[in-house]
C-alpha cells in the first residue's frame, strides 16, 4: 500500500474556498461594473445594480418543473441520438479483456487487483469523453439551431437552462454508469473462480497519527533513513530506544471484532512493515517486532508477545489481541484495552524492533486497526460513486464552458483542464510551491544552456536575484491556476478497492465531495452569468 | 378598442457587430413604434429591412444598441413578460427529435403548467392546427407547412395576450393561409394583440388594423390600413349606365353643386402599390419618411384629381389609372 489517507479538514477547506471564490467573483463584478460604466456612462451603475438584483431574483424564483422539462429534453435528445451505444463498446471491451486478464495461477489478491483496476479504469475512461463531448456541444448546438431562442422566449430563466442541461447530461451519465457498474460487477463475479472471489473484500482500517523516537529515546521528526531514495517509509533500529508510535483516536466498542470461536471481542492489528537488513542474518527467520500499549496518564505500559516481520512473505501481518490482555510475570496482571489502556478513546501503540542491528521500516499507513469487514459490493459501489462525482465535475465544467464559447473550443478547454486535473495536478502543485528541481523557466533555460545540473546552486549575486524574480511571474500564474483546476485524482478510489480496502469517508469520499461541490457551485454561477448577458442571436 | 400601448419602442436601434466589435450592419435605426391593446399590427418591408430584428429586440433575444423597448409594461429583457407572450419564429426553431405531442408538452412545462392543463391545451391546439393525425411523428419528418403549424401551436400554448408572428403564412397552403388569417382575426376578437411580419401583402391587407413599413431599418410608413390606402386625391362616382350627355351634364353640375351625386366613394389602391411606391421612394430619399398624401399633399392633390374623375359603368368598381 502506498497511499496515505489523510482525513479532510472541512473547516480549513471551506475558509480557503471562500477566499478563492470571493476573489474570483469580486474580480468578475468589478470588471462588469467598469464595463457598464464604460459603455453606458452615468447610467452604468444603475443598470449594473438592476441586473444584479435581477440575477439574484432568477435564483430565488427557479421552477423545478421547468428544470425537469429541460432535463428530460436533454436526456431524450441524447438517447435519440443513440449515445447509449457506448454500452456496446463496454461489452466488447470486457469480453476481450477476459482473454488478457485471466491468469488463475496468480495469487488471488493480485488477480483481484488486476480485475478491479481494469474495471474501474475502463468505466472511468469510457464515461468521461462521452459526457464531456455531449455537454460541450449541447448548448452551442442549441444556440446554433436557434432552438434555444424559442425556449428563452418562454418564461425560462437562464439558470434553469444551465441547470436543466447539467442535470440532463448527468442523468444520461448516471444511467450509463450504473449499467456499466452493475454489468462490470456481475462480469467480475463470473470470471473469477471461487477461491479468488474470497479475496474480494473491503477491509475497514482505522489509521493513527505517527510520531517517532530516535535511538536515544528523544522525539524525532522521522526515523532513520537507510539510504533509500524513496522516502515513503523511515526506519527504526533494532534493540535501541527507537520507536514508531501510533496514536489512534475514537476507539470504542465498535473498534473490536468478535472472535469467530469464542465470541470474545478482540483488536485486530494489521501491519505492512518493511525490513532493512544491515547484514544478511538468517533469511528464513524474520525480524522481531513488538507492540506496546501506552497510557501515560495512568502510567501503564503493556507489551504483547513479539511477532516476526518477514519481508518475503506477501500480504499483511495480522495480529489479534483480546480486549482483556493478561501480562507481566505469570500473566498475573490484566488490562482492558478500552477501559484501562485507552484514554478517552485515544489509544497509543509503540512499535519497536527487537532484532539487534536490523531495521524495521514504517509509514503512517503501515499499521492500522481493522474493523469488521464491509462487503466488497459496497466499496465497489463507493468507487463508482467516486467516478460519478468526477463525471459530474466534468459535466458542470463542460456545460459552463459551453455557455461562453462554442463547442470545439469548449471541448478543447475542458479536455485540457481534465487532463491536467487528472494527471498533472501534483506536478502543478509542485511548480506552484517552487519545489520543482532546477528552478523556474528562465533558470531552467540557463541551466540547460550552460549544462548545470539542478543540484548545483547558482552563485548568489544580483543576476541570480533578477532571474529568480522574473521566474516568480509564471510561478504566480501557476499558483493562481492551481486554484481554478480541480484535483481530479481525488475522485479515483480504485487503489482502495483494488487492494481490498473499504473507502473511508473522511479521507476518501469527503474530500472528493468537497472538490466536486467546491468547483461546481462557482462554475454554475459563472456559466449562468455568461449565458444571461450573452446576446443569443448574434453569432 | 382602447389605446393602451402593449408594445412601445423608443428610438430603438440595432447595429450588428462582429466578434471584434466592428460594425457590420445597421439593421434598425431609431424606431418609434406603439402597438395598442387589441389590434392587429403588421410590420412590412423588403428582405433585410429589420423586421425580424425588431421582433427579436422586443423579445430580448437581442440587446438594443440604443434606445429601449417596453413590452406589456416591462423591459424587453425581462423574462417575466414571456408568461403572456406567444412567439412564432421566422423558421420554426423547434427540437426536431420530439414529436408534436412531446413538443407541446415540453413548452407547456416551461410555462409551469400542471399535467392536466398541458394535456387539455395540447389536445385543443393539435386540433386547431390540424395535426392530430401526425401527433406521434417526429418533427424532423414534417413538411414545411406542418412545421409551421406546430410552430403556431407552440406559440399559443400559454393562451398569450400578445402574439408575435414572424411571417405566419410562409409555407402554408392556401387553405392553411385562410385558416391562419381566420385564426389571427379570431385572436383579435378574443381581445388579444397581434404583431405580425409578412411579405404577403394581401394577407396583411386582409387582417391588419395598422401597418408599418420598414426599409433599411427605417420606419417609412405608419398608419391605419384603410387610411393609408385611401386615395384622397381621387373621387369615384358610381352610377347606373349613363349617356355621354349625362356625363357632360354631371360634369357641369359638379362645377356648380355637389349634392346630386348618386354615390360618392373613395376608391383604394392596393397595398401592393403602396408598398412598391414606398420602397422605390426610399431609394430616392434615403433617411426620410414617406408621408402619405392624406397628410401633406391633400390640397394640391385635390386640384389635380378633378381633371380625371373616373366614371364607372354598372356595379363594377374601377381602379384609378
Ligand atoms: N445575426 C446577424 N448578424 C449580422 N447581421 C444580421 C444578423 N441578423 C440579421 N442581420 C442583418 O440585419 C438586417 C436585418 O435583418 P432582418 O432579419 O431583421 O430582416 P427581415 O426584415 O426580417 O428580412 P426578411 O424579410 O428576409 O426576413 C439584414 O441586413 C441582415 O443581414
Ligand atoms: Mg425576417
Amino acid at each position: 500500500m502506498t497511499f496515505n489517507p489523510i482525513p479532510f479538514d472541512v473547516l480549513a477547506g471551506l475558509v480557503n474556498w471562500a477566499k478563492v471564490v470571493g476573489c474570483v467573483f469580486a474580480a468578475v463584478f468589478v470588471i462588469a461594473f467598469l464595463l457598464q460604466i464604460a459603455s453606458r456612462g452615468a447610467q452604468g451603475p444603475a443598470f449594473f445594480f438592476r441586473q444584479l438584483v435581477a440575477s439574484v431574483m432568477d435564483w430565488l424564483t427557479m421552477s423545478p418543473r421547468r428544470i425537469w422539462a429541460l432535463t428530460l429534453l436533454t436526456f431524450r435528445e441524447a438517447s435519440r441520438r443513440k449515445v447509449f451505444t457506448i454500452g456496446v463498446i463496454f461489452i466488447v471491451l470486457i469480453m476481450f479483456a477476459g482473454w488478457f486478464l485471466g491468469d488463475s495461477t496468480e495469487r488471488p489478491e493480485m488477480q483481484v487487483k488486476r480485475y478491479v483496476s481494469f474495471m474501474l479504469t475502463t468505466i472511468g475512461w469510457l464515461i468521461l469523453p462521452v459526457v464531456v463531448i455531449l455537454s460541450c456541444w449541447g448548448i452551442p448546438e442549441d444556440i446554433k439551431a436557434r432552438s434555444l431562442h424559442t425556449v428563452v422566449t418562454k418564461p425560462v430563466k437562464r439558470n434553469e437552462v444551465v441547470l436543466g442541461r447539467i442535470f440532463g447530461f448527468n442523468l444520461i451519465g448516471t444511467v450509463a454508469l450504473l449499467t456499466m457498474g452493475v454489468a462490470g460487477y456481475a462480469w467480475m463475479m463470473r470470471s473469477l473462480n471461487e477461491e479468488t472471489r474470497g479475496s474480494l473484500t473491503a477491509r475497514v482500517p482505522v489509521y493513527g497519527e505517527i510520531s517517532w523516537l530516535n535511538k536515544q529515546g528523544n522525539e524525532a521528526l522521522q526515523g532513520d533513513n537507510v539510504g533509500d531514495i524513496w522516502t515513503f517509509r523511515s526506519y527504526i533500529a533494532g534493540n535501541t530506544k527507537a520507536r514508531a508510535i501510533w496514536d489512534f483516536t475514537g476507539i470504542d466498542e465498535d473498534s473490536f471484532r468478535k472472535n469467530p470461536q469464542t465470541g470474545e471481542p478482540e483488536l485486530h492489528l494489521e501491519s505492512t512493515f518493511n525490513v532493512f537488513r544491515s547484514f544478511k542474518g538468517d533469511l528464513e527467520r524474520g525480524i522481531l517486532a513488538r507492540y506496546t500499549f501506552v497510557n501515560d496518564s495512568r502510567g501503564l505500559r503493556v507489551s504483547v508477545d513479539p511477532f516476526e516481520v518477514q519481508e518475503f512473505r506477501a500480504g499483511a501481518n495480522v495480529m489479534t489481541i483480546p480486549r482483556k490482555i493478561t501480562y507481566g510475570p505469570d500473566r498475573s496482571l490484566s488490562a482492558d484495552i478500552l477501559d484501562d489502556l485507552a484514554d478517552d478513546g485515544n489509544l497509543r501503540i509503540e512499535v519497536e524492533c527487537l532484532t539487534t542491528s536490523q531495521y524495521l521500516g514504517a509509514a503512517q499507513s503501515d499499521l492500522f486497526i481493522r474493523l469488521p469487514e464491509q462487503s466488497f459490493a459496497s466499496s465497489f459501489g463507493k468507487a463508482i460513486f467516486g467516478i460519478w462525482m468526477m463525471m459530474t465535475t466534468a459535466i458542470v465544467l463542460s456545460v459552463c464552458l459551453s455557455c461562453v464559447v462554442k463547442g470545439p473550443v469548449a471541448m478543447l478547454a475542458a479536455g485540457c483542464i481534465i487532463v491536467i486535473g487528472k494527471s498533472f495536478w501534483g506536478f502543478l502543485a509542485k511548480v506552484a510551491s517552487g519545489d520543482v528541481e532546477g528552478g523556474g523557466v528562465i533558470e531552467g533555460i540557463i541551466r540547460i544552456h550552460r549544462h548545470i545540473t539542478p543540484n548545483v546552486e547558482f552563485q548568489e549575486d544580483s543576476r541570480r536575484q533578477l532571474v529568480e524574480s522574473i521566474d516568480k511571474v509564471p510561478q504566480l500564474y501557476v499558483q493562481v491556476s492551481r486554484y481554478l483546476i480541480p484535483d481530479l485524482s481525488q475522485f479515483n478510489m480504485t487503489e482502495y478497492v483494488a487492494n481490498g480496502f473499504d473507502i473511508p469517508f473522511s479521507a476518501g469520499l469527503l474530500p472528493a465531495l468537497a472538490t466536486m461541490l467546491g468547483f461546481c457551485i462557482p462554475w454554475i454561477f459563472l456559466g449562468y452569468l455568461a449565458l444571461k448577458f450573452r446576446e443569443l442571436e448574434s453569432k | 378598442m382602447n389605446s393602451e400601448a402593449v408594445i412601445e419602442t423608443r428610438s430603438l436601434s440595432k447595429v450588428y457587430r462582429d466578434f471584434w466589435g466592428r460594425k457590420k450592419v445597421r439593421a434598425l435605426n431609431s424606431l418609434n413604434l406603439e402597438v395598442h391593446r387589441g389590434e392587429i399590427f403588421g410590420l412590412l418591408g423588403p428582405n433585410g429591412s429589420g423586421k425580424t430584428t425588431t421582433l427579436k429586440l422586443l423579445l430580448g433575444l437581442l440587446f438594443p444598441t440604443e434606445g429601449s423597448a417596453e413590452i406589456l409594461g416591462s423591459p424587453a429583457t425581462d423574462v417575466v413578460k414571456n408568461q403572456r407572450i406567444g412567439y412564432l419564429p421566422e423558421e420554426s426553431y423547434l427540437y426536431r427529435f420530439l414529436n408534436s405531442e412531446e413538443t407541446l408538452d415540453f413548452y407547456g412545462r416551461l410555462f409551469n403548467m400542471p399535467r392536466k392543463e398541458r394535456k387539455e391545451r395540447s389536445e385543443k391546439l393539435l386540433e386547431l392546427v390540424k395535426l392530430t393525425d401526425a401527433r406521434k411523428r417526429q418533427l424532423r419528418e414534417y413538411s414545411k407547412g406542418m412545421t409551421r403549424r406546430i410552430g403556431l401551436a407552440q406559440a399559443l400554448i400559454n393562451d398569450p395576450d400578445l402574439v408575435l408572428l414572424d411571417e405566419p403564412t410562409s409555407g402554408l397552403d392556401p387553405l392553411g393561409t385562410r385558416d391562419m388569417k381566420d385564426l389571427i382575426l379570431n385572436l383579435r376578437d378574443q381581445g388579444k394583440t397581434v404583431l405580425m411580419c409578412s411579405h404577403v401583402l394581401s394577407d396583411v391587407q386582409d387582417v391588419c388594423d395598422r401597418v408599418a413599413i420598414l426599409d433599411s431599418g427605417e420606419l417609412k410608413v405608419l398608419g391605419r390600413v384603410e387610411e393609408l390606402l385611401k386615395n384622397q386625391g381621387v373621387t369615384q362616382i358610381r352610377t347606373s349606365t349613363l349617356s355621354d350627355e349625362a356625363v357632360a351634364e354631371i360634369k357641369a353640375v359638379v362645377a356648380k353643386h355637389n349634392s346630386e351625386f348618386l354615390e360618392v366613394d373613395h376608391p383604394t389602391t392596393t397595398l401592393e402599390d403602396l408598398f412598391l411606391k414606398t420602397v422605390r421612394d426610399a431609394a430616392d430619399r434615403p433617411g426620410q419618411r414617406y408621408i402619405p398624401p392624406s397628410e401633406s399633399e391633400q390640397g394640391q392633390a385635390q386640384d389635380a384629381a378633378d381633371e380625371e374623375v373616373p366614371v364607372a359603368a354598372g356595379d363594377s368598381d374601377s381602379d384609378s389609372e
